[in-house]
């Protein structure tokens, strides 16, 4: 009943957000298996803007590779096709969130350095924890309140019932969204991420990044980034638009078996990150 | 290092910068520890401030003041971000971490505003 409410109110949606041609058509390249290097450097290349977007990423102290990487081919082949595709995706999301719209546009930007210190922070705990694809850890966590995004852009009225329930009793906003719209921003974005045909696995973070126990054979990652969020939050990190801290779920911390004693030198990590980062992403 | 009026020297002081009289001969030379004799000489040249080495008491526990005040600041606001969720020992480590690494972040911070 619920999820078909819901379904019905994106369906109004007129004009989702949609990312730009070239990610959706990069997207399918990295999807087809038969694809090679040479297809998907064919795409990148046709799109200028995002060739020099993506040299400018990858000579970033960022990913801090000892040497410089001059060409798309290069990129490509240093690292992989899903780390290009989650790289590019980086760069159009945040398109998304600087959305010329002056209304608004101090919410989205505290949210995009919000969303953008849980994406640090997944990387650096998957970091730790020698996990091995941490782009897709890192386009999780930018990716984990795209569905507030939505909320704010085209469900207005919705958001800012929200956001006056949030403010008054000092809640958190997926408690108020319960509350008031039956749906949470959880929600909307595995709806939207579904639709970008992004992969189960991303999916799935986003679903579940406030119950990460329910994310199945995704629940590791699921947990990455609920104690990003956390994190990010503890940190001040801009804001996910409420001024409280969710509680950590207690399987997803012993999923993680991170030692109490990590959870500092984590933080500094994030800080530094954070900084470097913000300079190559920032709304300046 | 400060600057102090002649009358604010005290013997055992040690100085941060030369000091010349108005004709721009040198009477005592950075790092010499002031005796009564110094600071004497000092007077009778007229000269009526010198730079020594230390900082100012006000100027020490104003910093000490700030710093204790930005602490109770960021400890209240995170209490009550965490007030919730405290029971659990990791998100007691989580505000304990970050209090300490925003109490930096202001102080570096502020570090930056004043070398501007």
């Amino acid at each position: 009943m619920r999820a078909t409410n819901l379904t019905r109110i994106i369906g109004e949606v007129e004009d989702l957000p949609t990312l730009p041609r070239t990610i959706l058509k990069i997207t399918e390249v990295v999807n087809n298996p038969k694809s090679s290097a040479k297809d998907l450097a064919k795409v990148i290349t046709d799109d200028q803007v995002l060739t020099a977007r993506l040299l400018k990423l990858v000579n970033s102290s960022f990913y801090g590779f000892p040497q410089k990487i001059s060409t798309v081919t290069g990129a490509i082949v240093l690292l992989g096709f899903d780390a290009i595709r989650n790289l590019l995706l980086t760069t159009s999301i945040f398109d998304l969130f600087s959305n010329k719209n002056r209304k608004d546009r101090f919410k989205r930007e505290k949210l995009w350095d919000h969303s953008l210190g849980c994406a640090v922070g997944a990387k650096v705990i998957g970091n730790s924890l020698r996990y091995e694809k941490i782009e897709e850890l890192f386009v999780s966590g930018l990716l984990h309140d795209i569905g507030k995004i939505v909320e704010i852009l085209f469900l207005p009225g919705d958001f800012a019932k929200v956001a006056s329930m949030v403010e008054n009793k000092n809640i958190l906003m997926i408690t108020a969204e319960e509350h008031v719209l039956g749906y949470t921003h959880s929600e909307v974005g595995k709806l939207l991420i579904k639709r970008w045909n992004l992969p189960p696995k991303i999916v799935n973070v986003i679903a579940y990044h406030h119950q990460p126990t329910l994310a199945g054979k995704f629940s590791k990652e699921a947990a990455i980034v609920h104690l990003a969020d956390i994190l990010c939050r503890a940190m001040n990190m801009g804001s996910g638009g409420d001024n409280k801290i969710p509680p950590l779920n207690k399987s997803a911390w012993e999923t993680l078996q991170l030692k109490l004693s990590s959870i500092e030198p984590i933080m500094e990590e994030m800080e530094k990150e954070f900084e470097d980062i913000s300079l190559f992403l920032s709304h300046s | 290092m400060i600057s102090l009026k002649l009358s604010e020297l005290k013997a055992g002081m040690m100085l941060a910068k030369p000091v010349f009289n108005l004709q721009g001969v040198l009477l005592l030379d950075e790092g010499t520890e002031l005796s009564e004799k110094n600071i004497w000489i000092l007077k009778s040249w007229g000269v009526t401030q010198v730079w020594v080495e230390g900082e100012c008491e006000a100027e020490k526990n104003r910093v000490v003041e700030l710093e204790s005040d930005v602490k109770e600041f960021i400890e209240k606001e995170l209490k009550e971000k965490f007030c919730e969720v405290l029971e659990d020992q990791v998100m007691g480590e989580i505000m304990r971490a970050a209090s300490k690494l925003l109490q930096k972040r202001f102080l570096k911070k502020e570090g930056q505003n004043e070398s501007h």
